[in-house]
């Protein structure tokens, strides 16, 4: 009786032709219920939602990265409330959080699948040079605050962890050509094959750009990459995700302002190799053991360069990780890694440098209840040059209710002196030499946070705000000696006090279509701590200390709006504010930035098919608003930040 | 000692007439598709229910596509095939009615047209639930998530079912292996979820994988239709296991011993839910316990009778 009942809510809607084919699995069996399946979406797959997470964090997706319309990887930092992107040159630019930075930006761990790209020499990260496509980034965690009890040294202001599409994202190939002005000359080739036991992509570009519309300045960049990542499975446990890149890039070098400094051409070269072997365990656990290296050179060797800055770093990383849960309340990660750097560069060392550094840490995410999470752990590192530091973090999430999460917490950070502050001894022959006296401390922060975050479902919005305090001590800076002529070393010297509020605000005004808007306020302040070698420079470091305040935007933010007008037609705009800053080495600040920038793309054809694609037209600073960057080059000539436009089409074969 | 002995003649008089009355021992032939742990699992269970229910039958398992052992046929009262290939096997033999289990019903409607068989002498619990309970089991567990995406192949008969209140189904052919991932693309944009349905062209243990890794990217849950799937990612899923399905075969065999009657064709009568709270909360999803969600079917079933 039931049965026929449930007949006739029935219809059919598809009834195929019985096949004839000779396989026999032509309709269900059994099998299809009780086959054995791989654990795919374990736990380091797994990104934490941001109401559990220990830090405050904000993660930029995929769809983010197409609607901003920006072509390299720095600028999408400007979606994160408190980041500050700023360009060198055309094609130096640096991201930093919490100010205090300079052209070296160098107190964020910046992670590419584990991997730090952060380089030791002398810090900060080249953004242009990384071997990785904008289009192979699945998404970006940017933890804003220190975390190294999790991520290690250098994660004094935070960590930026990019998280690259999966071997298995690609099937099929695309070609992508982008042109627009300030010479803006982009291709790619994509293309990448999963199903089977192994999968993998493939990405080849090459950038070629103008950099500034600005004559006093040659930074022209051209960059050529290529990024291979696949994923082999042994059995229903055991796999290998290998990843390769390789980037060679040609930098246009000088400033028609000075003398020491004629137009040229650099080049840099990086690449790396990285082998990650994971073993998901039977508890759900689960363990990865992974080496890496990566090297990267430069070298300014033109006949006409005055100084021949070069040098070639190669950093190789041995890491495992243990993920397990005690019950069902208690998820316990624990590992380790050993690294090894090296770096020869006749211009700043003389002799050839080398550091090992060691790290064990281990966290614990406790719930304590179902509606209270507490993570503690802790990370203890020998950073090779004489300190040990243990770097603990706690931190508590209070679900008041599902929706509505309190989060409240403290860590202690470290920033190792990078190898060029503790070791640095130049051969310029024009420029200032810098002669490093060493026993430099790691800069110490303690930082303390309380976090909200609401999800109202109803109204489709939500909200994460938050208020902190950074300490920070023994701030490392330049402390001239008195040799004949005199030379530079480097000191800790200053301590600074952070304080400020951050919030995102993301509203969904349909499926497709969202709002995501961020500001933050900061202030800063600080205080001489230590005492320069020479006391007649005293009066320059309090010259410094005194700008301190301005080393943060009081006011920034961000409004990124994404919609789908048509099934085809997708438009978005970003709008990104900045209040007056003065950055550490500039010699002026930076006036007020507004900036307009628009996408509009059209999408023909079936998505992801032989013969799809898309038209995407890209104008950044659309309303022509003045505002200049960082560099004191541009600043000095008076340079305006200029309407861009660019035009990509991409075809699906 | 003599009232003792009373009693032991006066129980033994009782059981032996019993068994006059109730006629022979049952012999029921097991046949299973395969050794592999489902059936095994299977095989023991209702070895377990049929003792704890007294019932007087005399299992002889044997593997689908071995020789029977000459001689035991004829006394073979029923046949239990597991699975579909043991199925395959056993309807074409007619002499004892057979009674499949482990059968996914397309399957099973498969053979069943090819077959001689008369429907009295053919029956089946199907592995498979019933879309209904599905759809309610969606509706209980996802209360949000009211567009369902199912994939099928084309040639693989699907029978889709009429939905309750509220809640659409977004059902999508795949016609080969190359647009598989582009058919998926466009389903995880226009699905709140998407539900797993027995095909093994769609869902090889390869492309579970990543399917499983586009569906976490979109942010769309899958629903699976085993424990596997819920340990390789899928939130959740509502399935029956070889024990539960045990349990029901063992009434069915008791029922038959006194009536020689099979039973309708019916879906499996209970089923296990499974959660994954690790990607529940990943995905931001609030998911209730099994229990309570096994709850709310039944209140939203009773609201509907």
């Amino acid at each position: 009786m039931k049965q026929s009942r449930c007949r006739l809510r029935m219809s059919v809607l598809s009834v195929g032709m019985i096949c004839t084919s000779a396989w026999a699995a032509d309709y269900p069996s059994e099998q299809d219920y009780f086959q054995e399946l791989p654990v795919v979406l374990s736990a380091s797959r797994l990104s934490q939602p941001i109401s559990e997470t220990p830090n405050a964090m904000t993660v930029i997706d995929r769809g983010m990265i197409v609607a901003s319309g920006f072509r390299n990887i720095a600028d999408l930092f400007r979606l994160v409330p408190g980041m500050y992107v700023g360009y060198d040159d055309g094609h130096t630019p640096f991201a930093s959080y919490h100010g205090m930075t300079d052209q070296y930006a160098r107190r964020m761990q910046v992670l590419v699948d584990g991997r730090t790209v952060y380089l030791p020499p002398v810090g900060g990260v080249d953004w242009l040079d990384i071997p990785l496509h904008l289009d192979d980034i699945e998404r970006i965690e940017v933890i804003r605050g220190p975390a190294a009890a999790s991520h290690g040294a250098n994660s004094l202001q935070g960590v930026i962890s990019i998280i690259t599409r999966d071997a298995a994202s690609m099937n099929g190939a695309a070609v992508s050509l982008t042109r627009g002005s300030g010479g803006i000359s982009d291709a790619s080739a994509r293309l990448g094959k999963s199903g089977g036991d192994l999968d993998y992509r493939v990405t080849l570009t090459n950038r070629m750009d103008d950099g500034h519309d600005l004559q006093v300045l040659n930074d022209s960049s051209s960059t050529r990459q290529i990024n291979l990542r696949g994923n082999y499975r042994f059995n229903m446990r055991d796999s290998i995700d290998f990843q390769f890149g390789y980037s060679d890039g040609i930098r246009g070098m000088g400033n028609s302002l000075r003398a020491t400094e004629p137009f040229r051409d650099a080049n840099t070269s990086s690449d790396f190799q990285q082998l990650d072997w994971l073993r998901v365990l039977q508890d759900g656990g689960e363990f990865k053991l992974n080496y890496y290296h990566i090297s990267r050179s430069y070298m300014d060797s033109s006949a006409l360069a005055i100084e021949k800055d070069n040098y070639r770093v190669h950093r190789h990383e041995i890491g495992l990780q243990h993920t397990m849960s005690l019950g069902a309340s208690s998820r316990i990660v624990w590992g380790g890694a050993a690294r090894y750097d090296t770096i020869a560069s006749t211009m700043l060392f003389k002799a050839p440098q080398s550091l090992q550094l060691f790290q064990i840490f281990a966290h614990d995410e406790l719930r304590v209840a179902p509606s209270l999470l507490v993570n503690f752990g802790a990370m203890f590192e020998d950073d090779g040059m004489g300190n040990r530091n243990l770097s603990p973090r706690a931190s508590l999430n209070y679900h008041v209710t599902p929706e509505h999460t309190l989060r409240a917490g403290a860590s202690v950070a470290y920033r190792s002196p990078v190898m060029f502050e503790q070791k640095s001894n130049t051969s310029y022959t024009v420029s200032r030499s810098f002669r490093s006296v060493g026993a430099l401390r790691p800069e110490r922060v303690f930082s303390r946070e309380i976090g909200y975050l609401g999800e109202f479902r109803e109204m489709n919005f939500s909200l994460d705000a938050r208020i902190y305090q950074d300490q920070v001590r023994g701030y490392i800076f330049l402390d001239p000696q008195p040799t004949a002529p005199l030379s530079f070393s480097f000191s800790n010297l200053y301590a600074a006090n952070y304080q400020g509020f951050e919030s995102t605000l993301k509203y969904h005004l349909s499926k497709q279509s969202n709002l995501i808007f961020n500001y933050a306020h900061q202030r800063a302040s600080c205080a001489v701590t230590g005492s320069m070698t020479m006391p007649k420079f005293a009066p320059t470091l309090q010259g410094y200390i005194d700008q301190c305040p301005l080393s943060v935007p009081s006011d920034s933010g961000s409004v990124l709006l994404t919609g789908q007008l048509t099934p085809n037609l997708q438009f978005s705009a970003g709008y990104y504010h900045q209040g007056k800053v003065q950055v550490l080495d500039a010699q002026w600040p930076q006036a007020l930035m507004r900036r307009l920038d628009m996408r509009a793309a059209y999408a023909f054809g079936r998505q992801s098919r032989p013969g799809g694609g898309e038209i995407a037209l890209v104008v950044q600073n659309a309303f022509q608003d003045n505002y200049t960057e960082y560099s004191n080059v541009t600043q000095k000539a008076g340079f305006i930040s200029n309407r861009r436009a660019y035009l990509t089409a991409t075809l699906e074969f | 000692m003599f009232r003792q002995l009373t009693i032991l003649l006066l129980t033994s008089a009782v059981a032996l007439l019993s068994t006059l009355v109730q006629a022979e021992t049952l012999h029921v032939r097991l046949d299973l598709s395969d050794s592999t742990p489902p059936y095994q699992q299977f095989s023991a269970a209702l070895d377990k229910a049929l003792i704890e229910n007294n019932a007087d039958v005399t299992l002889i398992e044997s593997q689908a596509g071995a020789k029977p052992q000459s001689g035991n046929d004829a006394q073979i009262d029923l046949v239990i095939a597991v699975g579909v290939r043991a199925t395959e096997l056993a309807i074409t033999d007619l002499n004892a009615p057979l009674l499949s289990v482990m059968t996914p019903r397309a399957s099973y409607e498969m053979l069943r047209k090819t077959s001689q068989r008369s429907a009295k002498a053919v029956s089946v619990i199907y592995l498979d639930q019933p879309w209904g309970r599905q759809l309610s089991f969606i509706q209980a567990a996802l209360p949000n998530h009211s567009t369902v995406g199912v994939l099928y192949s084309p040639n693989i008969p699907i029978v889709l079912p009429r939905l309750p209140q509220g809640m659409s189904l977004n059902a999508k052919s795949v016609s080969s292996a190359k647009t598989l991932f582009a058919t998926l693309e466009n389903i995880l944009n226009s699905s709140d979820v998407l539900l797993v349905i027995p095909d093994s062209e769609i869902y090889s243990s390869s492309n579970v994988r990543n399917i499983l890794l586009a569906s976490y990217r979109e942010k769309v849950p899958l629903i699976g239709i085993s424990q596997a799937y819920v340990n390789a990612g899928a939130l959740c899923a509502i399935f029956s296991t070889p024990e539960q399905l045990a349990g029901q075969v063992a009434k069915a065999i008791i029922s038959f011993s006194s009536s020689r009657q099979l039973p309708e064709p019916q879906y499996p009568a209970s089923f296990s839910i499974g959660i994954n709270q690790q990607v529940a909360r990943s995905l931001g999803i609030e998911m209730a316990s099994p229990d309570a969600i096994r709850k709310r079917m039944k209140e939203t079933e009773e609201g509907e009778k």
